[in-house]
């Protein structure tokens, strides 16, 4: 029988030696052959103390294993916190240590967003700050209309038109207003500016209905007087007669 | 929490506000209405039940003869519209008493008739004389109207015209002065 070699003491240490070769090799460890196989035998010792030192190293390590995942939580748990504590506006600050704490937190992260969403007074402050301006503003423009001029109170069918049949055409020199309606009614007149016109016409225009004609109203300023001296504007209510 | 609830109330009030704000404004009178009023109103000048005016009725015309002596100063005749006809002469003037509320009727001399009504009497605006509240319509002779409204607030001792009706190779020109 051949003395069997490291490798196949090795497989038979670990039981992965085949047969025959399996059974040759006990029967070379024998204690009938205790000489012929104490060098195998030394190796055998020395591969079943590697195999006990490597057993209770992996069961070193295995308990260590086993908290890996309870440090990853633990972890997980101190990270946790800290970012919702981020999230929160104004947080209290309150102990983070306990996980029983964390589920409070957790709410208080959620309902923030949905606080914020819910903020109708801001978004009803905001609106009705912009709506205050506004009715300011319109409460100051009633209050100071743009410069007033008489208003034409128009009857049934008037409407405008350019007064064709006029017998001039007034110029910006003759410093002229002139306001035309067709023949179916009378314009809005505007009464001149006074300032440019004097001391404002003869008379103001309330309302014109021409009729069925054509019609324009003429302020006529000049270097005619009124009774107290004063420069006036005359106003002239021009039809024509078909 | 409180935060919040005082915001809606604030909230609330301006909006409240807003919606008044417009209305409060649209009820007060603004300078717009109170000149209406001022114009309008009867009770802001003198009661007065009637008033003395001056009709004056010209004859303008191409002719060439230049403006009647007796029109007096009228420097508005050679400025247009009314220089475009170069001759003015004075066919009429009168003097009449415009009552209140009565129209008062003016022959002329196509046929047709002014009338002139004195509505009322009405303060002026800042620093202005009175004003008169007058209603003129012109009708021709075959009863149609040639002016159906004229509605003025005129000032004192200034004549305002009423022009275009045809009249013997010219047109009428018709001047109305509250003396």
């Amino acid at each position: 029988m051949t003395p069997p070699t490291d490798l196949e003491l090795m497989m038979y240490f670990d039981g992965e030696l085949e047969e025959p070769r399996s059974s040759e090799v006990r029967a070379f460890l024998a204690p009938s052959e205790m000489g012929s196989s104490s060098g195998a035998h030394g190796k055998l010792g020395g591969l079943s103390l590697i195999a006990t030192l490597v057993r209770e190293n992996a069961h070193a390590s295995a308990a260590q294993a086993d908290s890996i995942a309870g440090d990853v939580m633990k972890q997980i748990d101190a990270e946790q916190p800290r970012a919702l504590k981020i999230g929160l506006a104004k947080p209290k600050p309150e102990p983070i240590g306990s996980r029983v704490k964390v589920p409070v937190l957790v709410s208080r992260a959620l309902r923030a967003p949905a606080a914020a969403a819910n903020d109708n007074g801001r978004l009803i402050f905001g609106l009705s700050a912009l709506a205050a301006a506004a009715a300011a503003v319109l409460f100051l423009w009633g209050k100071n209309p743009p410069a007033e001029a008489p208003t034409a109170a128009t009857g049934a069918g008037r409407a405008e038109a350019v007064a064709t049949d006029m017998p001039v055409e007034p110029t910006p020199a003759t410093s002229i207003a002139a306001h035309s309606a067709d023949s179916s009614g009378s314009p809005a007149t505007d009464a001149p500016d006074e300032g440019a016109l004097g001391e404002g016409p003869s008379a103001e225009v309330a309302s014109v209905d021409f009729g069925s004609r054509a019609g324009a109203l003429y302020y006529v300023s000049g270097d005619n007087t009124g009774a107290d001296g004063r420069s006036t504007t005359t106003t002239v209510v021009w039809l024509t007669d078909e | 929490m409180r935060t919040s609830a005082w915001g809606i109330v604030l909230g609330r009030s301006l909006l409240v506000l807003c919606c008044f704000a417009p209305a409060v404004s649209l009820a007060a009178p603004t300078p717009a209405a109170e000149i209406g009023r001022a114009v309008a109103g009867p009770h802001d000048a003198p009661v007065v039940a009637d008033v003395k005016a001056e009709i004056i009725i010209l004859h303008a015309t191409n002719d060439g003869k230049g403006i009647d002596p007796g029109i007096g100063k009228m420097p508005e005749l050679a400025q247009p519209p009314f220089s475009s006809y170069n001759s003015y002469k004075l066919l009429n003037k009168d003097a009449l008493k415009l009552i209140k509320g009565e129209a008062k009727e003016q022959k002329l001399p196509d046929g047709g008739k002014l009338a002139v009504t004195f509505k009322d009497m009405v303060k002026g605006k800042k620093g202005e004389a009175t004003r008169y509240m007058l209603k003129a319509m012109i009708e021709k002779s075959d009863g149609k109207a040639f002016l159906p409204g004229l509605d003025v607030t005129a000032r004192k001792g200034e004549y305002f015209f009423i022009a275009g009706q045809k009249y013997e190779k010219g047109i009428l020109v018709i001047g109305i002065k509250i003396k």
